[in-house]
Formats: structure tokens, C-alpha cells, sequence
């Protein structure tokens, strides 16, 4: 039972990046390296509203959402001044501007906040754990879990239901066309750009209770976000969910049953994966494929 | 084998699939060898899939690709180049960063499979010879320092049907070769494919769209519609045929 | 080669030799991780500018190679046999993950590379037989025909002799059959396929070599740092070629020697300077890639065509690091092409 709770919150908290990452990837055909460091401001930014203190949940949530807006904000000013170079050009160069990013927002953070790991607790009421079938579940996990779910269904919402929706699927499946047909297509470039690193920022500032705080998250989560994307398939938020919540079962399942081999976990789910099916799970085709 | 199979692409039973869509179906097709061969048909009639399919981009869901007389079916696109298949694409397909003559120089040295060759550059010098003489027979000689990025359609094809040539192919698939030409660079296309027939033994397998190209070139045609093969025949038997100038109308109308 | 060409060379032979001469003793150890960033930054370039492969795990051979070292060291392996078991290793290594990525490519593949390169991090911290998280300290190269190389000197002529033996390598596949053969796969693989290449096997085998000279500049490094610890497996390792590259030009031969030169010193001043050093290498590196997108060594090309105010013969121009990688979907400022006669098998294919 601890086994499905840490790893459905850790595949939550891996699935809220990696969300945020696949909507730009599919609409924008960016390869958003810098998301992590986004994911990593997102916790530095709540961090810094919350001081360390343990507030109540309804001021945790609060200021949570309120570091993921900022950081949304900090997203959409570097939408404005480098990716909208990155547009046109082909995928491999939006990966590389965009990893200078990340190296810029490591660096910033590093010397804003120092290197020095800082933690930030749980709000209280959330602190301690609930009994469930005899295994001692943490509180915030419930949370987390929760802004999970509420991002899957609301992103699908948004996606299926909203016009908002149906303009990111037309730009995704062909902006030129899109662009014919009257969408602005800069304009929902910023608004998807904006949800998704709402998303990063959310998920930063939701794990912040759940590591140990350096700069170098940034990287961790880049590369398991970016993993369970590809895993999952280009394109497909779901596959990505499902990616995401394998990856922290598995993690959690080797922690307990297997702990030396823990931190491989990210690694064999790749090879399991990808070798076999380099497309992913539900996806169709790889992402730069050529032969 | 020196003695020429008597037909140089036997396609029988192909049936491909795209999603839900079936492009080709039970798809059957004899080229014989030595003879220029028309594939014909509107648009979506699955010609650029059949080329595709003989050329090894594409694995039949069903049915075999032979060439040359042996079974290519399973073979990836660079085994059926070594089979005696050479593919011109319909907007061709050239080293953009490369000069024409460093464009040939990679065909040259991939078919004498010097290729592999990482720890001297000898075959490349070597290779000079065979790429002029290349060039000079397509008549690229004085554009040999030329980047083929700049190069207009017209020559591009030309460059690509000189690499194509520098292989030795048994079979060239050219899709529509004279799609986007002058009337003045059709014109030397046509002489120029004209006179390879007729100077060697090579067997050419093309798809047009231009009916004076296919009239002017072909001893057979083969129509295809919607995947099928409607029939196959003589150039001026097919033309006549009322079920023929149908899907043509039909498909405009 | 060219007079000139001969000239240069004989003239950069003598300025090393003299080089500890010149700057003293004490200076040589940044100049011998210099000249080691020199060969891994150009067996890196094998990959991004010849062969359109990009890798961002190459760490992971350079780290293979440097422990490789480290180990036979303490069995006092005489010093050019461990450097050619560690070019070995790192060979090996980058086979196998070429295997593993067989099918692999575009983004997916660069993933995998990554990926693969922290796994090699995390099993060199877990594993004790690599000394687990402190790594394998006292490596130190064992006398080889009366030469001591704890003296600097002789250190940096190991350096410089077994670099140029690698640069010489690289410089002959470039010029081979197959350095040309590997720049028309990088052009267009789906051309390079059907004129018989097979694409995958070209790409394992650029991938192998550059697995070879990654591992040999990490055996070189191994004897120099005469420390190796799993950082030399981390994810900076494996940026840092790249970004010489980008700055120094992968169209050119000597581009990521330009930039590993560049860097080096760059990255020895900040850490002079600034706990950060990120921060200032991500700002260099967008700078580069927004202003001077073909590198340092194309200022001469810029600047000429500036003056003269001409299209350069040949189109659209040379390249960048972003757009030659073979992966493009389109070339910059295009639309996406009709698909030719409508047909769905054509879908995705440029």
C-alpha cells in the first residue's frame, strides 16, 4: 500500500511536468529543455513565499498557485524574448536554446538561493499520515495525487471541450493551415506556452515538500519528464499519465523491494520501452524521425 | 548472373495498408526487362505507394516485390539498391551542402563500397574518374562545382538520375520525372531517358502524369485506379479504352 | 597538404614543445585539460557536425575510459597501454549503445544517450569497485622508458602527442569515403538509403569512433587529474563538448578545438570569479546560437559577406549547429511542402 501511494504521488508529481512539457512539444514542436528549470522555479518560488514555515493548507494551496503563476509569468517573458526564435527553426536547435535556458535558470537559481539544499514542510494539517490498510499513508500525498488527477481531467476538458482546445489541436496537427483559417497563432503559442509552464511551476512548487532543495532538480525532472514523454508517446497526455504513474511505481515497488537497484528505475523503463517500440506507447511516430 | 532475367520487377498480390486506408490491392504488375514501363492513373490511385513499395520505403502487407528474378520482399531499401534498384524521387532528392560532383562521389564510392572506409581518403581520389565520366554523360559537366542546392529542378533531376545511374541499376524508378519542367527541359528529359533505353539494358519503371511523356517513352502501361489495377497494355491499345478515359473524367468531374 | 598548411603545422609543433618553457610549470595543468577538451570536443563533432548524430551522453565513454585508467594505474600499467585500453573501452561502451538506440533517432535517440550516461553516473557512485561516490584517487601515470611523469613537463608531451595522434585520426575519417559517405547521411538519410548505404550501420560505426576518442581524451584526463570520480560521468560533462562545438563552428575541422580552447579558459575565469558559472555559460551559449549561429570561426565568412553585401553562391548558405542534424522537419521559413500525389504513405517524410 506504501508502495502505490509514494509511487501514484511520485508519478503525479512526474506527470504535472511532463504534461506541461508534451502540450508544448505537440502544439508548439518545441523541444522545451529549460521545463525542469521552470519545475525547479516553481519550488524556489514557494519556497520563498512560504519562508519554510508550515502554513495551513488553505495558504499553502494559495500561495502554491500563486509561485505557478509567477513562474507562468516568468515563462511567458522568455516565450517573448527567445522562443519565438526558436519557432521556425528545426527541432534540434529549439533543444539546444532552450538547454541554454536551463543552464541560465540553474545558474540564477544558484546564486540567488545557493546551492545549499532547503526544504520546505508540508502545510499542517497535511503533515502527518492516514492509516490505510494497515500501511502509514502520508497526507500530502492525497494532495498531490489530487492536483493530479484534476490537471488530467481538466487538461482534457480544455483540450476536447474549450475553443481554446480546439485551437491548440488545429495548431498542433498544422499551424500554416491554422493560421488560414484565422487563429491567431501566436497567441495561443503564449497561452499554451503559459498553461504549461503553469503546469511546470505547479509541479515545482507541489514537490517542494517532498525532496530536498537544490538547483540541480532542474535536471532530475528534465529527464524524467522528458523519459516518460517519449515513453508515453509523442503527443499524447495520456500515454504520458500512464508513463508517469509506471515510472513511480516502479521507483516506489524497487525502493521497497529492491532498493540498490531504485534509482535505475528510470533507466530500465527506457530500455523496456523504447528499444522495443521507439515511438512510445501510444504514440505513432518518433520525434525527429527520419529513417 | 550475366544473362538478363526475362522480367525485371514482378509484383504480385501486393496489398497495402495505410491505417484504415488500403492503398494498394492485390496489386500485380510485370515489367519486362529492358523496356520502359508507364505506370499510370489519377491522383490517390496508389502509384507513389506501388514505387514506393518496389523501392523498399514500403513492406507489402501481403504479396512479393521480385526483382531481377529474386525475392526482394524482405529486403530494406539499401539491400534492394544492391539488388539492382535505383529510385529517383518525384521532387528529387540531392546532397543540398554538396557539389554535384561531391554528389556523385558519394554514389560512386557506396557502389563500389569503398564507402567503409574511415582511415584514408584513397577512394575518394580514386572515385574521380568514374564521377566525371558520370557527370559528363548526363551533361553536368561544366555545373560539377555548382552546390546542388542551387541547382534549378531540371538539374537536380538530372544530377539525381546520374547517381542513380552510377550504381548500375537493373531497374530505375523514376516518379514523375518531368513534374515541374519547362517544356524545353521535359523535352531533353524525354530524349535523355529515350536514349538510355535505348543504349543499355537497363529496364526503366515510371509513373507521369504528362500523357506525351508516357506516349512518347513507354512500350507499356499499366492504369491503376484506387489501388487496382485496371489493366495493363500497349500504349495505344490502353488510350482508347473507354474504362481508361472514365476514371480520368471521373476523377476531374 | 598545402605548403602553408605544412608551415602552420610545423610552427604550432614548435610552439608546443617550447610551450612549458614559456608559461612555467605551474600554469600546465589548465593547458593540459585544454588540449584533452580539444579531442573530446572534436570526437564529439564526428557525431553533430559530420554525422547529423546528436549525442548528449558522450560523458559516458569519456568517463568509461577515465576509470579505465584509473583502475589499470594502480596496476602500474605502462601508460600507452592503458591509453589504448581506454580508447578500447570507450569504443566498446559507445557500441553497445549504439545497439541499444539501434532504432532510435531524433529526439528519442538523444534521450536514450542521456539517459544512458546517467545510469553509467548512478552505477560508478553505487558500485565500490569504482570507488563508489569519491571515485579513484592517485592516479598517477608509472615511468615508461625513463620519462617521469610526475613531471609537468613530460605530462604535457603526453598530452599534446597522444591528442595529436587522435586529432590526425579524426582528421583522416573526415576525409575518408566514409566522412563522406556519414555528411550525406547527416544531408538526407532517406537519399543516402536508397543509393545502398545503410544508414543505421554508418551511424553505429561513427558512434563506436567517437566512443573511441571520448574514451581516449577520459584516459588522458585520468593521468592528468590523477583523480577520477563519477562527475566525470554527469550530464555537464556530456554539455560541455557541445557547447565548444557551437561556439567554436562544427562546420570546420578545427571549430570544436576553437571552442574547447574558448571555453576552457572561459570556464577557468569564471570559476575564478563566480559560484555560478552556469548562468554566464548559458547566456554565452544563446548568444552564440541566436547571433553567431555557425560559430567563431565563421566571423572571417560573416564579416566578407557582410562587406560585400552578396548572397553567398549556393542558396540559403552554410549551416548551424541546429540545422544540420538531419532532423529537420523543414528548413527555416517554410511551410510545410504538399505531400507528393496526396498519398498517405508520404506522410512525415520531408
Amino acid at each position: 500500500m506504501i508502495i502505490l501511494a509514494t509511487g501514484l504521488t511520485d508519478g503525479m508529481l512526474i506527470f504535472l511536468v511532463a504534461s506541461g512539457l508534451t502540450l508544448v512539444l505537440g502544439v508548439m514542436r518545441v523541444v522545451n529543455f529549460s521545463h525542469g528549470g521552470f519545475f525547479m522555479i516553481g519550488a524556489y518560488l514557494a519556497y520563498e513565499l512560504m519562508r519554510g514555515h508550515v502554513q495551513p493548507v488553505w495558504l499553502f494551496v494559495l500561495l502554491v498557485l500563486a509561485a505557478s503563476a509567477a513562474t507562468a509569468a516568468i515563462g511567458l517573458v522568455s516565450e517573448r524574448i527567445l522562443f519565438r526564435r526558436l519557432y521556425r527553426l528545426p527541432e534540434v536547435t529549439s533543444l539546444l536554446g532552450t538547454y541554454a535556458l536551463l543552464l541560465i535558470l540553474e545558474g540564477a537559481a544558484q546564486l540567488i538561493w545557493g546551492r545549499n539544499p532547503v526544504t520546505q514542510p508540508e502545510p499542517s494539517g497535511l503533515v502527518h499520515a492516514f492509516s490505510i490498510a494497515g500501511a502509514q499513508v502520508p497526507r500530502y500525498d492525497i494532495l498531490v495525487v489530487a492536483a493530479g488527477v484534476l490537471t488530467a481531467v481538466g487538461l482534457q476538458v480544455l483540450i476536447k471541450g474549450t475553443e481554446l482546445g480546439r485551437q491548440l489541436t488545429a495548431v498542433a496537427e498544422d499551424r500554416y493551415m491554422a493560421g488560414l483559417l484565422g487563429v491567431n497563432v501566436n497567441w495561443v503559442f503564449a497561452a499554451t506556452f503559459a498553461i504549461g509552464i503553469f503546469l511546470a511551476g505547479l509541479g515545482g512548487a507541489l514537490a517542494g515538500p517532498t525532496l530536498s532543495m537544490v538547483p540541480d532538480i532542474a535536471v532530475t525532472f528534465i529527464l524524467q519528464a522528458f523519459a516518460v514523454v517519449i515513453i508515453g508517446g509523442f503527443g499524447s497526455i495520456i500515454g504520458s499519465l500512464i508513463a508517469a504513474l509506471a515510472l513511480g511505481l516502479l521507483h516506489a515497488f524497487l525502493v521497497n523491494k529492491a532498493p540498490s537497484l531504485a534509482d535505475f528505475s528510470l533507466y530500465m523503463l527506457m530500455a523496456a520501452v523504447l528499444v522495443v517500440r521507439p515511438q512510445g506507447l501510444l504514440g505513432s511516430r518518433q520525434l525527429g524521425e527520419n529513417l | 548472373m550475366n544473362v538478363p532475367a526475362p522480367t525485371a520487377v514482378e509484383v504480385r498480390h501486393v496489398v497495402k495498408r495505410f491505417g484504415g486506408n488500403i492503398a494498394l490491392d492485390d496489386v500485380e504488375l510485370t515489367v519486362t526487362a529492358g523496356q520502359v514501363h508507364a505506370v499510370i492513373g489519377p491522383n490517390g490511385a496508389g502509384k507513389s505507394t506501388l514505387f514506393a513499395t518496389i523501392a523498399g520505403e514500403h513492406r507489402p502487407d501481403r504479396g512479393t516485390v521480385h526483382v531481377a528474378g529474386r525475392d526482394v520482399t524482405r529486403l530494406s531499401a539499401h539491400r534492394r539498391v544492391k539488388a539492382g534498384v535505383a529510385r529517383a524521387f518525384q521532387v528529387a532528392r540531392v546532397f543540398g551542402e554538396m557539389t554535384v560532383e561531391e554528389n556523385v562521389t558519394v554514389a560512386v564510392v557506396a557502389a563500389h563500397n569503398t564507402s567503409r572506409v574511415f582511415w584514408r581518403a584513397a577512394g575518394l581520389r580514386r572515385a574521380h574518374e568514374p564521377v566525371i565520366a558520370a557527370l559528363e554523360q548526363m551533361g553536368l559537366a561544366d555545373l560539377r562545382s555548382r552546390q546542388a542546392q542551387a541547382l534549378s529542378q531540371g538539374d537536380r533531376k538530372r544530377l539525381e538520375i546520374a547517381m542513380a545511374l552510377v550504381l548500375e541499376p537493373k531497374i530505375l524508378l523514376l516518379d514523375e520525372p518531368t513534374a515541374g519542367m519547362s517544356p524545353e527541359e521535359t523535352a531533353s528529359t524525354v530524349a535523355l531517358v529515350h536514349d538510355l533505353w535505348a543504349s543499355t539494358e537497363l529496364t526503366v519503371l515510371l509513373t507521369e502524369h504528362d500523357m506525351q511523356v508516357v506516349f512518347d517513352l513507354a512500350q507499356q502501361l499499366t492504369v491503376l485506379d484506387r489501388g487496382h489495377v485496371l489493366c495493363t497494355g500497349d500504349p495505344a491499345t490502353i488510350r482508347e479504352r473507354q474504362d481508361v478515359k472514365d476514371i480520368y473524367l471521373g476523377a476531374a468531374g | 597538404m598545402t605548403r602553408r598548411g605544412a608551415a602552420g603545422l610545423a610552427a604550432l609543433a614548435v610552439l608546443l614543445i617550447a610551450w612549458p618553457t614559456l608559461i612555467g610549470n605551474g600554469q600546465l595543468f589548465f593547458w593540459d585539460t585544454a588540449v584533452i577538451a580539444v579531442l573530446f570536443a572534436t570526437s564529439v563533432n564526428l557525431l553533430f557536425g559530420s554525422a547529423g548524430i546528436p549525442s548528449f551522453g558522450q560523458a559516458a565513454f569519456y568517463g568509461v575510459g577515465a576509470y579505465a585508467v584509473a583502475k589499470v594505474a594502480a596496476h602500474s600499467w605502462p601508460v600507452p597501454a592503458a591509453l589504448v585500453l581506454a580508447l578500447v573501452v570507450g569504443g566498446v561502451v559507445a557500441f553497445v549503445t549504439s545497439l541499444i538506440t539501434w532504432r532510435a533517432t531524433g529526439l528519442t535517440f538523444a534521450m536514450l544517450t542521456l539517459a544512458i550516461a546517467q545510469a553509467l553516473y548512478t552505477l560508478a557512485e553505487k558500485l565500490s569497485w569504482l570507488g563508489g561516490y569519491n571515485g579513484i584517487p592517485g592516479v598517477s601515470a608509472p615511468n615508461l622508458w625513463g620519462i617521469n611523469f610526475s613531471d609537468a613537463t613530460s605530462l604535457w608531451y603526453l598530452n599534446v602527442v597522444w591528442v595529436a595522434l587522435g586529432l590526425l585520426a579524426f582528421w583522416r575519417i573526415r576525409r575518408s569515403p566514409f566522412g563522406h559517405t556519414l555528411n550525406a547521411v547527416r544531408q538526407d538519410p532517406v537519399r543516402a538509403a536508397f543509393l545502398g548505404v545503410n544508414v543505421r550501420a554508418y551511424r553505429a560505426v561513427a558512434f563506436t569512433l567517437a566512443g573511441c576518442g571520448a574514451g581516449l581524451a577520459g584516459g588522458l584526463f585520468a593521468y592528468s587529474n590523477q583523480i577520477v570520480s563519477p562527475d566525470n560521468l554527469y550530464w555537464t560533462e556530456s554539455a560541455t563538448p557541445i557547447i565548444m562545438l557551437l561556439l567554436g563552428g562544427i562546420n570546420y575541422f578545427w571549430g570544436p578545438a576553437v571552442g574547447a580552447l574558448l571555453l576552457s579558459a572561459l570556464l577557468n575565469y569564471l570559476n575564478q570569479v563566480t559560484t555560478s558559472y552556469l548562468l554566464y555559460i548559458g547566456i554565452l551559449m544563446l548568444v552564440v546560437l541566436l547571433v553567431l549561429p555557425e560559430g567563431v570561426l565563421s566571423i572571417p565568412t560573416v564579416v566578407r559577406d557582410f562587406r560585400h553585401r552578396r548572397h553567398r553562391r549556393g542558396g540559403p548558405g552554410r549551416r548551424s549547429l541546429g540545422s544540420v542534424m538531419g532532423l529537420a522537419h523543414a528548413p527555416p521559413d517554410t511551410t510545410p511542402a504538399p505531400l507528393p500525389g496526396g498519398e498517405p504513405g508520404m506522410a512525415g517524410r520531408p
